[in-house]
């Protein structure tokens, strides 16, 4: 059934249904949770003859579904693994990213902690596991505790390669299925640190920490020099063609543009 | 094709040219990032390069080994090597289980995984063929050990360890390369002893502490250094009330080694050491050489290690020789506690058998070797002698070449190798043995143990060694 399922959507994908265009989006649950979704209204706007079927489950499922061929872009916020590429390689694919917004990845704390800032060092020891009290950074003595992406997550990769220097993280970490449970988690928990999507600290009960003297902004993530910048990406087989080709143009342009900001993304351009 | 995708693709081949085959995007990210900020490239055009490296990189098969992130440098060799080997004995007594003239085609493996960690920490991992300790020959076609008939052989752990140094102090832990300055007339080459070392170079251990700076030291015409090993061979069960020798067989070996340039081409080495057991029941069979072929009192049971108090001393002079390598050396055992292990183990006790004689506590070496095999074409020569008292060394750890590992013993040892490639040796080993004292109880040699029951040996060792 499962199969049939998967060759009926690959068919849909491939050909289109009669009339009407049906994209779909699958991936990362930072690009997939806001801003993908008001991208998609706003040219649905212009083009109401396009439907679209948008899965945020993490980076990860966004290069499966394209493998799959089940998806006509994956969103990721990380790059694509060699094994992926290898793998899309092995069925004639060819994954192609396209940049469509940058990101800072924030360290977030509960707003009553009183820690303002930690160095890049403190954070590497803090997600993993070296420092497990606040008192060790300067903050009331108490338990750390770690809220991270689930392994599917592109930020779950992205954030040990840019701040833990690919070190594993703590045993103790708790993997959380999208930004907004980090965010929820973190606001109930005084004692909670975690990472979020630029677009996501615009939140009650939690309070975005300074790494190394800096908070992510615009300027600083565009220059790279916020420690936790990265770009986020569409990716496709191939150059974009088609409908595929249409939506990737709309998200680059200005007005696809000024959405990715509203959002809390940095433009690319 | 745009100007500007030659010119991505051609960025991208030169990134794939310096950095090798192996090139992956994430290397060549760095280089990358800095053409953004200089405006060379855009972000999307170097992700667009990145995404060609990878799909380069997926497409070759170079560059797909993937180590772990906490290794610094990883090391991979071993060696195969083809031998023939002849024996003859000539036993005292007839009764020996064993062999009186044996040849044999034999094979021996070994592969090696030595690493390098971050913060002085490193390691190694030996697989070989053969459980003996002294030994990794398999015999091809063995029908005494279930190979006959093309049957496959089992592989075993012959080293795991790991260790942390720095300039001066280096601790190691697990089964390893033996630490000791020594020659085979003590330690087996073969032996991988197993337990803690700990190497101190006192030179530089006195210059790091004296000025905290250990490399001042480093152009010194002296070395001094100071080994200590603590080996468990055999561990046994303490709580078992009816183990009689319920405690565990510890080796203890301590070495200083201190060597001195006598001038640019001359060398001299000394290490006098000293070695000695815990009392202890060896309750498990040890394998290897002599040892594998009579389980009897000198290497299993509780008497095994009792009375093993062994004052050591190699040393050696290299120097240059009409532009080859060249050394003299020499090897010195003594057993002070060789008259309770002659009564003990042996049966000597001057009344009713042989008597003891300070000769049978006294195992001695002397010898030259020339050249040496580094690369094609090299070539080396050695000549030994030496004499191997009943009592004076540990019958479980001493060469199982020279007289089959037997005690009692005195011969020469002279051999040959040859580089028919940097990494093809081959080489010729000839050893000529015969009984040290031959008044012994029970005949010429003593009948009740075996180790020492030959009159004579004589082995031949052909080899052909590839190293990879």
């Amino acid at each position: 059934m499962k199969k049939l399922i998967a060759i009926a959507t690959a068919l849909a994908v491939s050909a289109g249904f009669a009339g009407a265009e049906q994209l779909v989006i699958k991936g990362s649950d930072t690009l997939g949770a806001k801003l993908v979704p008001q991208l998609a209204e706003a040219y649905k706007a212009e083009n109401p003859n396009t439907s679209f079927n948008i899965a945020a489950e993490g980076s990860s499922t966004g290069f499966a579904a394209l493998i799959d061929q089940t998806a006509n872009i994956g969103m990721s916020s990380r790059r694509a693994k060699s094994t992926e590429i290898s793998a899309a390689l092995a069925k004639g694919l060819d994954l192609r990213p396209t940049i469509v917004a940058w990101d800072g990845i924030a360290i977030i704390l509960n707003s009553a902690n009183p820690i303002q800032g930690l160095t890049k060092k403190q954070v590497e020891q803090i997600f993993t596991g070296d420092i497990t009290d606040w008192s060790a950074v300067g903050g009331k003595p108490g338990k750390i505790s770690i809220y991270t992406r689930n392994t599917a997550s592109g930020t779950y990769a992205d954030f040990k390669e840019l701040a833990m220097s690919k070190r594993d993280y703590a045993g103790s970490a708790q993997k959380m299925a999208g930004n907004e449970q980090i965010v929820s988690e973190v606001a109930k928990n005084p004692s909670g640190i975690g990472y979020v999507g630029l677009a996501y600290v615009k939140a009650s009960g939690i309070k975005v920490a300074a790494v190394d003297g800096k908070t992510p902004n615009q300027s600083d993530i565009r220059d790279k020099t916020y420690p936790y910048s990265r770009p986020t990406f569409y990716y496709t087989n191939g150059a974009p063609a088609g409908a595929t080709k249409s939506f990737v143009d709309f998200t680059l342009s200005a007005k696809g543009q000024k959405i990715v900001e509203q959002v809390g993304f940095v433009p690319v351009k | 094709m745009t100007k500007i995708s030659i010119t991505l693709r051609a960025l991208a081949a030169a990134l794939l040219l310096g950095g090798g085959a192996v090139a992956h995007a994430q290397d060549s990210g760095a280089l990358l990032d800095a053409l953004v900020r200089k405006k060379v490239l855009t972000s999307q055009e170097a992700e667009d390069v990145r995404a060609d490296l990878v799909r380069e990189n997926a497409t070759s098969n170079a560059g797909k080994l993937q180590l772990s992130n906490s290794i610094t440098s990883l090391k991979l060799y071993g060696d195969v090597r083809l031998r023939y080997q002849n024996d003859t004995k000539d036993p005292q007594v007839a009764v020996v289980t064993g062999v009186d003239q044996r040849s044999r085609e034999r094979i021996r493996l070994r592969l090696n995984g030595d690493f390098t960690l971050a913060g002085g920490f490193f390691g190694g991992v030996q697989l070989q063929t053969i459980q003996n300790a002294d030994s990794g020959n398999q015999t091809m076609g063995d029908s005494g050990t279930g190979a006959a008939g093309f049957s496959n052989y089992n592989i075993y752990i012959s080293r795991a360890y790991f260790g942390w140094g720095n300039d001066w102090l280096t601790l190691v832990g697990g089964k390893q390369p033996n630490p000791f300055y020594t020659t085979d007339l003590i330690w087996d080459a073969d032996i991988n002893p197993e337990g803690f070392v700990e190497k101190v170079d006192l030179i530089k251990a006195f210059s790091a502490l004296t000025t905290n700076d250990s490399t001042l030291q480093s152009e010194s015409r002296f070395e001094l250094s100071l080994v200590a090993g603590q080996f468990v061979f055999c561990d046994n069960n303490e709580y078992n009330p009816s183990n009689l020798g319920n405690t565990d067989a510890w080796l203890f070996n301590t070495q200083l080694i201190a060597s001195a340039k006598l001038t640019d081409k001359v060398k001299l080495t000394v290490a006098p050491g000293y070695m000695t057991y815990t009392s202890g029941n060896v309750t498990n069979s040890v394998t290897g050489g002599a040892a594998g072929k009579f389980n009897e009192t000198a290497f299993y049971g509780k008497d095994a290690t009792r009375n093993l108090s062994i004052v050591t001393a190699p040393g050696d002079v290299s120097f240059t020789l009409c532009g080859l390598k060249a050394k003299v050396l020499w090897d010195l055992g003594y057993n002070t506690a060789g008259a309770k292990r002659a009564e003990a183990i042996y049966g000597l006790n001057g009344r009713t058998t042989s008597a003891h004689s300070h000769q049978d506590d006294l195992a001695w070496l002397a010898g030259v070797q020339f050249g040496e095999n580094k690369k094609a074409g090299d070539w080396s020569v050695l000549a030994n002698f030496r004499q191997t008292g009943l009592t004076a060394v540990d019958p479980n750890l001493n060469d199982s070449d020279f007289a089959l590992g037997q005690l009692n013993m005195q011969g020469i040892k002279v051999g040959a190798a040859y580089n028919f490639t940097d990494f093809c040796v081959g080489a010729v080993t000839y050893y000529d043995a015969w009984n040290l004292r031959s008044d012994l109880f029970g005949g010429q040699t003593t009948a009740n143990q075996k180790i020492a029951n030959a009159n004579a040996v004589q082995i031949l060792q052909v080899d052909l060694n590839v190293k990879f």
